[in-house]
């Protein structure tokens, strides 16, 4: 087979042409570079510690861009420098290259956490926006010995206003003075150089909304026996808190031999951060205690007549109805924080229930604020009802205990006496 | 495709865009606020937690900026306190008869008129509301008829009528729940013996039901007592009545004293009271922590009288325990017949209950 080889002179010409042009630009290049022993620094980095465009919604903190610290990490080479420049710009980190300051940023405004030479002892900032300076006192011992790592935060900058990428062209120099560095675009005889590159982002922001929360119970039902350990549990439902006191049967009746008591008990649960009041109004408005006629008369009335200095013992035969509020516990299972009952429901010398217990239900006390709170403190006959309990924090499974007493004497009516106590949890967000 | 119809389509996707550009604008000036701070320290406090109840509400919040406001919106939701999301109104909840009774802190509103049943405008000339707090007392709220959490929505505008961006806005959580009832019985009773001598005020611990007078004499008034205790906690109190026969021997009568008398040896006299008498010196007044006295015509000491049937204790009130001692008399004259004398006296505590 005979293979005939044709030579197109015309595109050999283009492809040595071409060859030519690289050939020049490669060797070339070390020509543009305006120190011919310059090395570039090894290992550089700028951390910022925050890249947050600035002069958004976010003023300040974390995502503000502003009070940024830029942390410069370099190692230099063999040459010694007194001095060194970090433009900032917005084009690239070519050296010489065109070079505009990024908008929005500002100088740094001091020089901290210095590990090496390079703006420690014996070096002063000169900075401004898109531009830092940083000169020695052109003693030996502070310069910047080659091979060495230097550390340093430029701190107190403000970040770019957009976000996208920023460069920064750092040059170190053999004197204090900057060698013949002018600008950005024309730096002189440095020895060691470098870039960088930085970005500005969008910040991410996170945003979680917790809803303002609250859970009150009362129930007939031990919360040691609620199978979710909270209010959810079919055992407060199951366990209405509806007493009945009295001894005897079949029918449990009051009289003036005893004193008869009857427990519920509540679960109050909320994130108010100003934590919580109970407050308990008796719907017999008009005397505070037990009435057989409807709230017009309290046969039974409230005890110690109705005082609200504190807690009192019932003595059996005098008619009385009183409540005794207990110390708080935190569920065992995971229960937060404390609620403190009010005094005058709870005297701390007599809380075994229920054998020794004082009551009280306060029939005196005139409406007014609770303090550190907004919400009401009264009397139970008034319009909010007393404060039996409460705390200033926000609380999680936090169960209190709740005695009624009441006995009757021999010239107590005959009759079923009543009382409707309205507890009332009222949150302070 | 012509012309005309490139026109055409062109305009209705500039107007389409427009329209969800509008849409945009709306829900975002819905859901989020203007400035938006979160109004401090709020609560919701009711007067009354049950459920469907006509009830007074107590609404304090801070405002924590100076701004503007004209209007504040209260809205009730079921399912969250977050201001701009959907609004599950509580169900049996109404509003619209709510009344501002009192406000304090920056004030000057009042209830607009065409509120929602779930929702409350509070609505003034706007003006400046300094960092303050704000209360304010409704009345004539009905309460939601399902126990459970609600929630109250706060925001306040610069419109004086709930319109517009909202400016600072708050959630706050209360309940409707069941509340505690207490009952109990007190059963009625009624405490009442007698006998000739009963010890402290125990009816358990009674001696006697006999008095002997002896030998009647017309120089020498015979005498004896017996007692009774009285106690009950009936509504409308006791009475207390006898009834009997004079001192009676076969067809011989010892003459009753039908009217209040001193005892009077030698008159034919059977009679007794509930004093403490020194003529003669016998008897006691009336003891026990109880209140009720007896009845005038046996309370003077020294006066006697028999009358069947007559009322000797009355009281209209439940009472403790009160011990009665009757004193009784007997006198007779020179020429009464002889033989054995005998009264029996039935005493009849009757309580009103």
């Amino acid at each position: 087979m005979n293979t005939t080889f044709n030579f197109n002179i015309r595109g050999i010409k283009r492809i040595l042409y071409t060859m030519l042009a690289a050939l020049l630009v490669v060797a070339g290049l070390p020509l543009l570079q305006p120190h011919a022993e310059a090395a570039q620094f090894s290992n550089r980095s700028i951390q910022m510690s925050d890249s947050g465009a600035s002069g958004t919604s976010i003023t300040t903190g974390v995502g503000s861009g502003t009070n940024v610290t830029y942390r410069v990490t370099f190692t230099s080479t063999a040459a010694v420098a007194q001095s060194m420049v970090i433009d900032f710009c917005t084009q690239d980190p070519i050296i010489n290259d065109t070079c505009t300051a990024p908008t929005g940023m500002t100088a740094a405004t001091g020089v901290s956490n210095v590990a090496g030479t390079a703006g420690g002892t014996g070096w002063t900032l000169t900075a401004t926006a898109g531009q830092v300076k940083l000169a020695s006192d052109a003693n030996s011992a502070h310069d910047i010995v080659g091979g060495t790592q230097q550390i340093f935060d430029l701190t107190g900058i403000t970040n770019p206003s957009t976000t996208g990428t920023f460069f920064a062209r750092m040059y170190t120099y053999g004197n204090n003075s900057y060698g013949t560095y002018s600008s950005a675009t024309s730096t002189g005889n440095f020895d060691d150089y470098g870039g960088t590159a930085l970005a500005i982002t969008t910040t991410v922001t996170i945003t979680g909304r917790v809803q303002e929360q609250l859970t009150y119970c009362v129930s007939a039902a031990d919360p040691t026996t609620w199978a979710t350990h909270d209010c959810s549990a079919p055992q407060v439902a199951a366990a209405p808190p509806a007493l009945t006191l009295g001894h005897g049967t079949p029918t449990a009746v009051l009289d003036s031999n005893n004193v008869d008591t009857g427990t519920i008990y509540s679960q109050l649960s909320t994130n108010a951060t100003h934590g919580a009041v109970i407050n308990m109004r008796n719907s017999n408005t008009s005397c505070g205690g037990l009435s057989a006629d409807g709230g017009t008369t309290c046969a039974i009335p409230a005890t110690n007549g109705g005082a609200n200095t504190g807690a009192a013992a019932i003595t059996a035969g005098t008619a009385a109805f009183g409540l005794f509020v207990s110390n708080s516990t935190a569920d065992p299972n995971g229960g937060i924080g404390t609620i403190t009952p009010s005094p005058i429901y709870h005297d701390s010398s007599h809380t075994t229930i229920p054998t020794n217990l004082w009551y009280g239900m306060d029939t005196q006390t005139s409406t007014g604020t609770f303090a550190g709170q907004s919400a009401y403190n009264g009397s139970v006959t008034g319009t909010f009802g007393s404060v039996v309990a409460s705390t200033s924090a926000p609380t999680y499974r936090v169960e209190n205990t709740y005695v009624f007493a009441a006995t009757a004497s021999l010239t107590t009516p005959a009759g079923i006496y009543t009382a409707n106590l309205s507890m009332i949890a009222t949150g302070t967000f | 495709m012509s012309r005309a119809n490139k026109l055409a389509s062109q305009k209705l996707q500039l107007i389409s865009l427009g329209l969800i550009v509008l849409c945009l604008w709306f829900v975002g000036s819905a859901i989020f606020p203007v400035s938006g701070e979160r109004l401090g320290t709020r609560t919701l406090q009711l007067a009354n937690n049950e459920v469907s109840a006509s009830d007074q509400y107590f609404l304090s919040f801070d405002f924590v900026s100076a701004s503007t406001v004209g209007s504040i919106r209260v809205e009730f939701c079921a399912n969250d306190p977050l201001p701009g999301t959907p609004c599950t109104a509580p169900t049996g909840m109404d509003t619209t008869g709510a009344t501002l009774i009192s406000q304090t802190g920056t004030g000057g509103f009042s209830v607009n008129s065409g509120s929602a049943a779930n929702e409350i405008i509070l609505g003034r000339t706007p003006a400046l509301a300094p960092v303050s707090t704000a209360t304010f007392t409704f009345t004539g709220i009905i309460n939601p008829s399902v126990e459970g959490p609600y929630y109250a929505r706060l925001q306040t505008f610069a419109s004086s009528d709930g319109t517009g961006s909202y400016s600072d806005y708050g959630g706050i959580a209360f309940l409707i729940s069941s509340s505690p009832s207490v009952t109990a019985t007190v059963p009625p009773y009624l405490t009442f013996c007698t006998g000739v001598t009963i010890n402290g005020l125990d009816c358990q611990d009674i001696t006697g039901d006999f008095i002997d007078f002896g030998e009647l004499s017309s120089k020498q008034t015979r005498s004896g007592t017996s007692q009774m205790l009285i106690a009950t906690n009936a509504a409308l109190g006791y009475n207390v009545t006898y009834g009997g026969t004079t001192l009676t021997s076969g067809n011989n009568i010892i003459t009753a004293l039908a009217s209040n008398d001193v005892s009077r040896p030698g008159v034919g006299q059977f009679g007794f009271n509930l004093r403490a008498n020194s003529v003669p010196a016998k008897g006691a007044d009336v003891t026990g922590p109880g209140l009720s006295t007896p009845e005038p015509a046996y309370s003077v000491p020294d006066q006697y009288r028999f009358v069947d049937s007559d009322m000797v204790v009355e009281y209209p009130q439940p009472d403790d325990v009160r011990k009665y001692t009757a004193t009784y008399i007997a006198n007779v004259p020179n020429n009464q017949a002889a033989g054995i004398y005998v009264s029996t006296i039935t005493y009849v505590c009757l309580a009103n209950f």
